[in-house]
């Protein structure tokens, strides 16, 4: 045997080793190098990467709160609605292997009720596009009905819809939303308080589109809008609108107003405009909005018991003072006055109300100066908009200086315009013992949370004293006295009622022509007010406020019984009207 | 090392390569050495933890897959909820619930009486919101949510006499004389019968964005 040649084998292993070496080296390095440029250098385009390939953003909607009235009655409410999504590459691509799309069309319309032709036209509007919507706003059960009927290439893509589960009845107030934004009324008004804002989560899905389980991430929390509580009573509302469309139809007038305002806090219980609108189809409406607040008239002669009322609080007259009441009247540079008719010129203060004489009134009204007179007003709240503050709502005409007409005619309600929301807030004054409260329309605005903010108001203003005020009120129970001898529809059998009408012609162009716009106030249980109600009827024709007194008279009824108002005590002051 | 045992005389053939030494290992030695079993429990052990490692995880996993289940099926709930809330408020409706009331039968109060408990007397007060006369049929203040929905029947009327005459609120729905069930007139019948329930499992997976 020959001995191995150790030194060689050494050599030979020693060799074997390094390179082993070597090469595991060479590996670990090419792994570090991959590693620290998967890991560090390329870490971000490698994560976007990945995130696109798992991950899934979604949009979770921050839900719109509620409008709700007085007693809780939804009248504005967020619903989920769907849209019905398809890519038209792949409808049509897809029609090579199962036939025209036509028969899913048909179907899908069947539920929708819109055409085939409809469909069709959208889904090859842009046959190469993936994305089209074939029908929006479905409800969840349509969109089972769509989705039930199996066709692979349609998507249903949940989005947040606004419902108004009472249609028309408070849709002048409530307004809408558009497409992106509130377009009218509380919706506008109130929208900080009521929008949501929508939030974002990311999550992770699985090569068969399952979401996998603990990958959602809350990118951005959505947060749920607050529900605003209205003054409205949803149940009066709806006997008040009823009420007036059918004043508005029997009289054939071309629009009418009607509201019922709490005295004790200034709360507008129910406001309705005629004609009106269903918020759920306001794309085909003609009207919507609230004229109640937005369009200004003359208001005529019920603007009378706030001339009455200012002059007493200033002690320039008594109800029994005699006045010149003569039916015409010159007066130099303010031209001639005319009343209505002929009546007996010997009027007392309480006659020149009770058988609303012009010349009586103005007569009366230049006992004080006009400026006074002016200031008086606006602590009534004319000339400005109310504490409401609704959209588009106008302040009304009241001109800043009085030229010699004008002076004369203010005080009966002509040479001003005002909305009927500004002469039932002045009423509110000479109702609540001459302390004007704000009009007020919201409630509160209640957050998710349970917080609940009310709306600042404006501080109340005592325009008038008490004197002043509930000798107003008797005057006005003595213009029902009379208006009841005329057999106007003023009575109210149980209840002391104080009233007022106005006439007035509506100036077109500049010039006074045909048309007229009548309105009653009342005012009840007269001895102790607790609600206003003011009506407005906005007639073609030269029609007497009469028209406007019956609308006025039920919708006082249906007030005092709905909330429970005790039968009136005691009698009425009378005042002669006579001298 | 015992000297008795090592060959005195070394045989002649074969020849071999001498062994050069010999390793011989003291018995702590020997006994130190790893022994087999312990290396057969360790690798078992270890396959046992990881083995069992992964069933907890698909355990774990399947009851991920469980809950997502049951958060679908949650959220599927909550939806039919929504839906139906909506209808109740829809069917709530002042519109509704006069057309319903006149299907039924009533109409509304001519006049307001209170009575006076001191004296024994009453008095009527006027008005009444149905001054046209139609019984809450005048569809003055519009709702079109509440078309063409399915209205309750007077059990009397149920009986096909006359189904239209009674069940439709507006007297110029003459169309809706041939339905079985009298609805609101103005639209289309219901395609979905609101009142069967959506079982939660048919509800799909619906995409958000």
């Amino acid at each position: 045997m020959t001995r191995p040649d150790t030194s060689r084998t050494a050599r030979r292993a020693g060799a074997r080793a390094i390179s082993v070496l070597v090469i595991v080296a060479i590996v670990v390095i090419a792994f570090v190098v991959r590693l620290v440029d998967i890991q560090v250098v390329s870490a971000a385009t490698y994560t976007d990467e990945a995130k696109d390939r798992r991950a899934l953003e979604a949009t979770v909607y921050g839900t719109r709160g509620d409008i709700l009235d007085t007693n809780g009655q939804v009248l504005a409410d967020s619903v989920e609605r769907y849209d019905i999504t398809v890519s038209p590459r792949v409808a049509l691509g897809y029609t090579d292997m199962n036939g025209p799309v036509e028969p899913y069309l048909a179907g899908i319309a069947s539920v929708t009720g819109q055409s085939v032709a409809e469909l069709d036209a959208t889904l090859r509007a842009d046959p190469d596009s993936d994305y089209a919507v074939l029908s929006k706003g479905l409800t969840l059960d349509e969109y089972l009905a769509v989705h039930e009927l199996g066709i692979p290439w349609v998507i249903g893509v949940r989005v947040p819809g606004r419902t108004y589960p009472n249609g028309a009845i408070a849709g002048n107030i409530v307004g809408f939303l558009g497409t992106d934004e509130p377009l009218a009324g509380i919706e506008q008004m109130m929208d900080q308080c009521l929008a949501g804002q929508d939030g974002l989560v990311s999550y992770e899905r699985g090569a068969d589109g399952v979401r996998l389980p603990d990958t959602e991430v809350v990118e951005v929390d959505a947060v749920d809008g607050a529900d605003v509580t209205l003054t409205i009573d949803r149940d009066l509302q709806w006997t008040v609108m009823e009420r007036l469309a059918a004043g508005v139809s029997m009289t054939g007038a071309e629009w009418g107003q009607a509201i019922v305002v709490r005295i004790a806090d200034g709360a507008i219980m129910s406001l309705a405009d005629w004609p009106t609108f269903d918020p759920n189809e306001f794309q085909t409406a003609t009207v919507t909005g609230s004229r109640a607040f937005t369009t200004p008239y003359e208001p005529g002669s019920i603007m009378k018991p706030i001339t009455f009322a200012l002059l007493l609080d200033q002690r320039a007259m008594a109800p029994e003072t005699p006045v010149d009441a003569t039916w015409i009247q010159d007066y130099g540079e303010g031209g001639t006055l005319y009343d209505f008719g002929w009546h007996p010129a010997d009027l007392t203060a309480a006659g020149v109300l009770a058988i609303s004489s012009n010349t009586g009134t103005a007569n009366l009204a230049q006992l004080i100066p006009d400026e006074l007179r002016r200031q008086y007003m606006l602590n009534f709240g004319l000339g400005d908009v109310t504490d409401v503050h609704f959209p588009g709502e106008s302040a009304g005409i009241l001109g800043e200086y009085w030229d010699e007409r004008t002076r004369l005619n203010v005080s009966f309600g002509a040479g001003i315009a005002t909305t009927i929301m500004q002469i039932a807030g002045a009423y509110v004054g000479i109702g609540n013992d001459g302390l004007r409260l704000p009009l007020k329309l919201v409630e509160n605005c209640t957050y998710p949370d349970g917080t609940v903010v009310e709306p600042e108001r404006a501080e109340p203003i005592q325009v008038i004293d008490q004197y002043a005020a509930h000798t107003t009120i008797d005057l006005m129970e003595g213009v029902q006295a009379y208006y009841l001898g005329t057999g106007t529809d003023v009575d109210l059998p149980g209840y002391r009622l104080a009233v007022k009408s106005g006439t007035a012609t509506v100036a077109e162009g500049g010039v006074y022509g045909d048309k007229s716009t009548v309105s009653y106030v009342g005012l009840a249980p007269a001895e102790d007010p607790e609600y206003i109600v003011v009506t407005s009827l906005g007639l073609p024709y030269g029609g007497t406020s009469d028209l406007a007194a019956p609308v006025m008279r039920d919708i006082m009824s249906h007030t005092l019984t709905r909330y429970r108002v005790p039968p009136s005590t005691g009698e009425r002051t009378h005042y002669s009207l006579y001298w | 090392m015992n000297t008795a045992q090592v060959p005195r005389i070394r045989p002649a053939a074969p020849q071999q390569p001498a062994r050069r030494f010999e390793i011989v290992t003291p018995a702590a030695q020997r006994k130190a050495r790893p022994k087999v079993l312990h290396a057969i429990v360790a690798v078992v052990g270890a396959l046992a933890i990881v083995g069992l490692q992964l069933l907890i995880s698909i355990w774990i996993t399947g009851g991920q897959y469980r809950i997502a289940e049951l958060q679908d099926e949650q959220r599927a709930l909550v939806r039919q909820a929504e839906s139906l809330s909506e209808q109740l408020e829809i069917r709530g409706s002042t519109q509704y619930l006069g057309y319903a009331a006149t299907s039924l039968g009533m109409v509304p109060a001519r006049s307001l009486f209170t009575l006076d408990m001191s004296t024994g007397s009453y008095f009527a007060l006027p008005g009444t919101s149905d001054v046209l006369g139609c019984a809450g049929g005048c569809g003055l203040a519009a709702n079109e949510l509440v078309k063409g929905l399915p209205l309750p029947q007077r059990p009397s009327a149920a009986a096909a006499a006359e189904p239209a005459a009674a069940g439709t609120a507006d007297p110029g729905a003459g169309e809706a004389a041939d339905a079985a069930v009298p609805t609101i007139p103005g639209a289309e019948p219901e395609t979905v019968d609101p009142d069967v329930p959506v079982a939660a499992e048919t509800l799909p997976g619906v995409v958000t964005r």
